[in-house]
């Protein structure tokens, strides 16, 4: 059965029925698809930066300020899945001390294997959400990899994390993660580094044309917040995307398609076994699906 | 399975359930850690809005006469009866009884081996699958041992 407007799942959604919500979101996760009209462009907050640099923390703040405001606000946090057992351990929620449960909600997501892009469905249960009435979602990112840069496809507002206490904050592939950024949040501001850490950010971006706001904050004391929160409410949603952002936005969906594929698993076994070249199973998969 | 690992009331040991969360993950289920000192009523919306299939308790300090009933109930209430519920941490034996008839199925003293939560999974996976009773609202005598 396809999920739609008129699916009972959606309609209790719709009126504030968290469990079935809850029900439609898995059932998206899963696999099927659903097909909702989309009446308004839904508000996503795509927070991203390295393991560790307070998004959890950051993000309760974010959702307490926004449900004390009487607004809506759903969370859909992405952690990677062990490739071993295919088993996850969620533990962001762990990090909500602040917000509310019973106004905000909050789901966590295994990455599901799919390390190189988005989780499947994301996009769908970011629809769900929205359609069902919930003003603002954020989408916490695995923050690794691939993972990292391709929440642009989903979100129209970057919000980068980072801080002091990784000594290499400017790594050079962070270059490019901080051009991607509408805005970075420099936190853990109560810790004695941070002033180097907000100067090492702001040389990091000494050479981009439109640089974005570097704000210093502490997820931990509160300090800062009103501010990162004001200049998240005045950034445009990206219409235009950039060059570099269309890019990403492009290359992540492409990845999660091809990753989709029905044929993926078996040309990937066929390659380990020596059976075709990896350029042979390209052209196999493109041969099939125009190249998804 | 999504399984929800919590931790209720004021008891801060939380190591067994981390070491238990883990295991369960490496044993192939998408665990959900609820973090310290969450009411029953924040650990049934937690399993509600994750759309658990199973809530794991971990309580070492001695008020699990009173939380996890509560935890139990609320979940009746809430129409999640579907939802399997078993607990870990230190249980006196004669506190058992008690939580079994409201409906948890099975409890993890200290010393457990992290293998035997992950076959209680398994072995409550299988009984969905025949359609026995596994939840905490489903009845049944059914328990682990
Ligand atoms: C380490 C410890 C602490 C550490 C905790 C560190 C931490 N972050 O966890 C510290 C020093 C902080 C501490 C503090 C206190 N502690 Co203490 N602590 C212990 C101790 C020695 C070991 C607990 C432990 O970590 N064991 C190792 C883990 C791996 O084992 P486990 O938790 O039992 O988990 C296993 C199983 O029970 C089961 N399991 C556990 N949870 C779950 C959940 C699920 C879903 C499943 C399937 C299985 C499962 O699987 C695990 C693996 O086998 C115990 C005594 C003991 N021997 O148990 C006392 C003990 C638990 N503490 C006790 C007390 C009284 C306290 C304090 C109140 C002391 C005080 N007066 O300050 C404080 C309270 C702190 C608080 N806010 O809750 C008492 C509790 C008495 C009671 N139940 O009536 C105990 C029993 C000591 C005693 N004999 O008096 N404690
Ligand atoms: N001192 C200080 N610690 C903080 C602050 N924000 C977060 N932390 C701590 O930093 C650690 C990591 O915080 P999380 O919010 O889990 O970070 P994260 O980026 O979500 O981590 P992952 O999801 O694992 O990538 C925790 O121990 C937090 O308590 C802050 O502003 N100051
Ligand atoms: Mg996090």
């Amino acid at each position: 059965m396809e999920l739609n407007s008129k699916s009972p799942l959606f309609e209790n959604a719709k009126n504030g029925d968290r469990r079935s919500l809850a029900k439609l979101l898995t059932r998206i996760e899963n696999g099927e698809e659903i097909d909702i009209p989309t009446t308004k462009a839904p508000w996503v907050l795509g927070v991203t930066g390295p393991p560790g640099a307070g998004k959890s923390t950051l993000i309760d703040r974010l959702a307490s300020h926004w449900s004390e405001n009487k607004q809506r606000v759903a969370i859909l946090a992405v952690d990677p899945s062990s490739p071993i057992s295919g088993g996850a351990l969620l533990g962001d929620r762990a990090r909500m001390v602040h917000s509310n449960p019973a106004q905000v909600y909050f789901r966590s997501i295994s990455a599901r294997g799919n390390h190189g892009g988005i989780p499947n469905g994301l996009e769908a249960m970011i629809q769900a959400l929205s359609e069902s009435g919930w003003d603002r979602v954020i989408i916490e990112t695995v923050g690794v990899g691939q993972g990292e840069y391709a929440v642009i496809s989903v979100a129209d507002r970057i919000l980068l994390v980072d801080g002091p206490d990784r000594g290499d904050v400017l790594q050079a592939e962070k270059a490019g993660i901080l051009e991607i950024a509408d805005l970075i949040a420099c936190n853990k501001s109560d810790l004695p580094g941070s002033l180097k850490a907000m100067k090492s950010i702001e040389d990091g971006l000494s050479y981009s044309d439109n640089p974005p706001p570097v704000i210093s904050v502490s997820s931990l004391t509160g300090d800062g917040i009103e501010n990162l929160v004001f200049r998240i409410e005045a950034l445009e949603p990206d219409l235009g995307k950039s060059t570099a952002r269309a890019k990403i936005s492009l290359e992540s969906i492409m990845i999660s398609r091809i990753r989709r594929s029905p044929l993926y698993d078996d040309v990937i076994q066929d390659i380990s076994q020596n059976k075709i070249t990896s350029k042979q199973g390209a052209e196999r998969m493109e041969e099939n699906y125009g190249g998804i | 399975m999504r399984v929800v690992i919590a931790k209720a009331g004021l008891d801060g040991h939380d190591r067994g359930a981390k070491i238990i969360a883990r295991a369960m993950r490496d044993g192939g289920h998408e665990v959900i850690y609820t973090g310290l000192r969450r009411t029953p009523e924040q650990i049934v919306a937690i399993a509600r809005d994750e759309d658990a299939s199973a809530i794991g308790i971990s309580t070492l300090s001695g008020a699990h006469a009173r939380l996890i009933p509560s935890i139990c109930q609320l979940l009746r209430a809430e129409g999640m009866d579907e939802v399997t519920v078993f607990v870990g941490g230190i249980i006196p034996d004669i506190d058992r009884g008690p939580l079994y008839d409201c409906g948890v199925r099975a409890i993890f003293g200290p010393g457990t081996s992290v293998n035997d939560p992950i076959r209680f999974l398994e072995n409550v996976n299988e009984r969905i699958q025949q359609n026995l009773p596994v939840g905490v609202g489903q009845g049944g005598t059914w328990r682990w041992s």
